[in-house]
């Protein structure tokens, strides 16, 4: 059975169901045969449609302008993406659209304005291995390693006794879901700007971050005492108001298909401030 | 909103402790296990028993590519502390002078290919080093990634005084 997954609508035919339970039948079946290359297989193929399913949800939250949501999906993408390249050959993940995934999920995630999350601090008692509950000490190790794949079931370390510490505020987060920011309050425009010129989740793209200098006389809507655009977190009165122009943070976005002749070919953020 | 940004810490300083004084003092479960060790990974963050997550990962990569480690507490009293953000807690070692060299490779390699690290991360550490004649030297180093060949540097230059 073979499906096109383009769009949030092809997620939702009942094919992609039937090939889920199929996929997971046969990695039972194999488990249970002792075929392990086959279970893993399966392991892999239900892995591979997840994250294809999780990028086009998370396209589809940026073109609505659900921003939050497709941040958590873009970090689960992530994450299984991790799993599956550390469990595939190289020849498997240089499937094109595997590899555009990959390339793409930081660069989405690198348009956002988030700079701000909590993470817990907390001690562990133990771990015990989720494939065979053995309890992993110093010198007490199981058959199993985190993170690979064992007759189509994924290792991982299951963490007991667990006493939180602290929560802290950090600018790279474990767990980049727990975002600190109100997202009413946040520029979103780097990713309105890119997904209106993309019309599916597959559309090639790609941007290369800069910067471009600008006339200061068109930075009027940005106070003495705000931060300079030029981000060096110093205010705007002490750090390039004096200058002439300011060079400021600046993304090229470079697509596949040509463009509208009318596309505006440069947007500025502080005229309207 | 502003966020403060932590400095670089790159310290050298000489050290009381020694694979001697270690074995010595250890837990009595543990202390014949110890002996003939060339790296122990020893407590950190300022307590006296619990570890970074991850430092099993570090001993059993370690151990698997030939430097013989071993962690500083019995089975039974090991604990691990989990911290904010995504830095890299490595940990504290303290390393036979003779292993250093092999030591630097593995630790890179640990760091760059294992641990993906990117230039940009931040990575905390401390390795002390044991030379011949039972002098210990300890290095801290917290800062970026892309830096931290000034502490492995600084260990090397310590096994070459030998």
């Amino acid at each position: 059975m073979k499906i096109e997954l383009l769009t949030l609508g092809d997620t939702k035919k009942p094919e992609v169901n039937k090939i889920i339970e199929l996929l997971n039948a046969e990695k039972e079946k194999a488990a249970q045969n002792g075929d392990a290359i086959k279970a893993n297989n399966c392991w892999r193929e239900l892995q591979v449609l997840e994250l294809n399913i999780l990028f086009i949800r998370a396209f589809h939250n940026v073109k609505t302008k659900n921003y939050r949501g497709a941040w958590n999906e873009l970090e689960q993408c992530e994450l299984i993406y991790s799993f599956i390249r550390d469990n595939s050959s190289e020849e498997y993940l240089c499937n094109p659209r595997l590899a555009f995934i990959a390339d793409k999920i930081s660069k989405w995630q690198s348009l956002y304005p988030y700079c701000l999350f909590c993470s817990p601090g907390f001690k562990v008692g133990y771990y015990t291995c989720s494939i065979c509950d053995h309890k992993i000490r110093p010198r007490s190790r199981c058959a199993h390693k985190k993170g690979k794949v064992y007759n189509g079931q994924l290792c991982l370390h299951v963490a007991h006794d667990l006493e939180m510490l602290e929560i802290s505020m950090v600018t790279k987060p474990v767990q980049k879901y727990s975002v600190m920011h109100d997202d009413s309050t946040l520029d979103f425009t780097l990713l309105v700007r890119l997904s209106s010129f993309l019309d599916h989740a597959f559309e090639g793209w790609d941007l290369n971050w800069t910067t471009m200098k600008f006339p200061v006389e068109r930075f009027k809507s940005v106070k003495n005492e705000d931060k300079c655009p030029c981000k060096s977190g110093n205010q705007f009165e002490v750090c390039c108001m004096g200058k002439e122009e300011v060079a400021i943070p600046h993304v090229d976005f470079i697509f596949s298909k040509p463009l509208p002749t009318d596309t505006e070919a440069i947007t500025f953020p502080y005229d309207n401030g | 909103m502003s966020i403060k940004y932590i400095e670089e810490t790159f310290n050298i300083e000489e050290s009381d402790l020694s694979f001697k004084k270690l074995v010595e003092n250890a837990p009595l479960e543990i202390a014949s296990t110890l002996k003939g060790k060339s790296v122990l990974i020893l407590p950190s963050h300022g307590h006296e028993d619990v570890y970074y997550a991850g430092t099993l990962d570090t001993l059993d990569f370690l151990n698997e590519n030939g430097i013989y480690t071993d962690v500083y507490a019995s089975d039974d009293e090991y604990r691990e502390l989990g911290l904010h953000g995504a830095e890299i807690w490595l940990g504290t070692f303290i390393i036979q002078s003779v292993i250093v060299p092999i030591f630097c490779g593995v630790v890179s390699s640990y760091i760059y290919d294992k641990l993906k690290a990117k230039n940009d991360d931040n990575i905390a550490l401390r390795f002390m080093v044991e030379n011949k004649k039972g002098k210990t030297t300890a290095v801290e180093f917290k800062g970026k990634v892309e830096n931290l060949d000034k502490a492995l540097d600084a260990i090397k230059s310590f096994s070459d005084e030998d």
